[in-house]
């Protein structure tokens, strides 16, 4: 939900090393939770930049690494990667490596994709490298959000 | 079983048992309140520099009551403030750190403190920095500082709090191996 980005950040992890100026980044790894609001991040490892104590950006690594969020109209979305870059700041999420999304109107898949949680605009694909699976429910069997 | 076997088996369990109460009672751990020694002298109301091996201060400290144990040479005190400095040249805003006790090793190369123990700095933008635990071992050569105790660490808009610290004071960088749950309040727009 856009509502989401009001709410505090949770994480819950196994190991961080974490440097109390905003020098390095954090870095937590052991399992790596992740909520905020209705968002809900599950991987392996999580990089945390900050700025002002602030964190601008959460680079996460699993196999895969699981999102999932209730979008604004309350329908669910999931998506699983190898790898989510998650810029804070503008609010873009770019999945690489496996990338598989669903929702109830249907499923998106490649190995790059671009997912902007303001304008709920997802792109995928790279040209000349990756190519995207798109698959658009229609309206009678969208139902169970699994986007099957 | 023939009364031979069976006082074997008596004495056996003796023998098990005794060892058993003997390992008990080993000193797991000479902490900093240790009643049983005699001190050789008491100070009252003092305050302490430090120096390391090379004449610089490797930490201060004030305190209303000091006991020495004159056998360890270690000292016990009561209710300190540390001030442990960054490495010369280096910057950064010293370690102020308390607690309701504390005992120093006798070159001062380790300080344990135990008891409500608060760590305050401040980072490279000057805003404050808080570590709260039941205890932090210092090592004042090195600007280290372990826990095995629950630690939360807290900053303006953020709580990190886990077991196993793992603190480099001047570069101030801390880990935690275990149970780490942190909140950020705000994230950036």
């Amino acid at each position: 939900r856009s509502s989401d980005r009001n709410q505090p950040m949770d994480i819950d992890a196994g190991h961080v090393d974490h440097s109390l100026d905003d020098s390095k980044p954090a870095t937590l790894s052991g399992g790596v939770t992740i909520t905020q609001g209705t968002l809900d991040i599950r991987a392996s490892t999580a990089v945390i930049t900050q700025r002002g104590g602030d964190p601008t950006r959460v680079l996460l690594t699993g196999a895969p690494v699981t999102l999932k969020q209730q979008m604004d109209d309350g329908t669910p979305m999931t998506a699983t990667a190898n790898r989510i870059d998650y810029d804070l700041t503008t609010e873009i999420v770019v999945f690489t490596g496996n990338v598989d999304i669903r929702q109830p109107r249907g499923t998106l898949g490649g190995q790059r994709v671009v997912y902007n949680m303001r304008t709920n605009q997802v792109t995928g694909g790279e040209p000349g490298k990756s190519r995207v699976k798109m698959r658009i429910l229609p309206r009678g069997a969208r139902g169970n959000g699994s986007g099957t | 079983m023939s009364w031979r076997t069976a006082a074997t088996w008596v004495l056996l369990v003796a023998a098990i048992l005794s060892t058993w109460m003997v390992w008990r009672q080993r000193d797991t751990d000479s902490g900093p309140i240790r009643t049983q020694f005699r001190p050789d002298y008491v100070l009252k109301g003092l305050e302490l520099v430090a120096l390391d091996d090379q004449g610089r201060e490797a930490f201060a400290m004030r305190a209303p009551r000091l006991t020495r144990d004159p056998s360890a040479r270690s000292m016990d005190i009561q209710t300190p403030i540390f001030v442990i400095p960054s490495r010369p040249g280096q910057g950064g805003t010293p370690w102020e750190i308390r607690s309701v006790s504390a005992w120093v090793a006798p070159k001062g190369e380790e300080i344990r403190l135990r008891g409500q123990v608060r760590a305050d700095t401040q980072d490279k933008q000057g805003r404050p920095v808080s570590i709260a635990t039941e205890e932090l071992n210092v090592f004042p050569g090195t600007k280290r500082a372990t826990s095995d105790a629950k630690v939360a660490m807290t900053q303006p808009g953020f709580i990190l709090s886990g077991r196993g610290l793992d603190a480099q004071l001047d570069a101030k960088r801390i880990v935690l191996e275990s149970d780490v749950k942190a909140r950020y309040e705000r994230t950036a727009r």
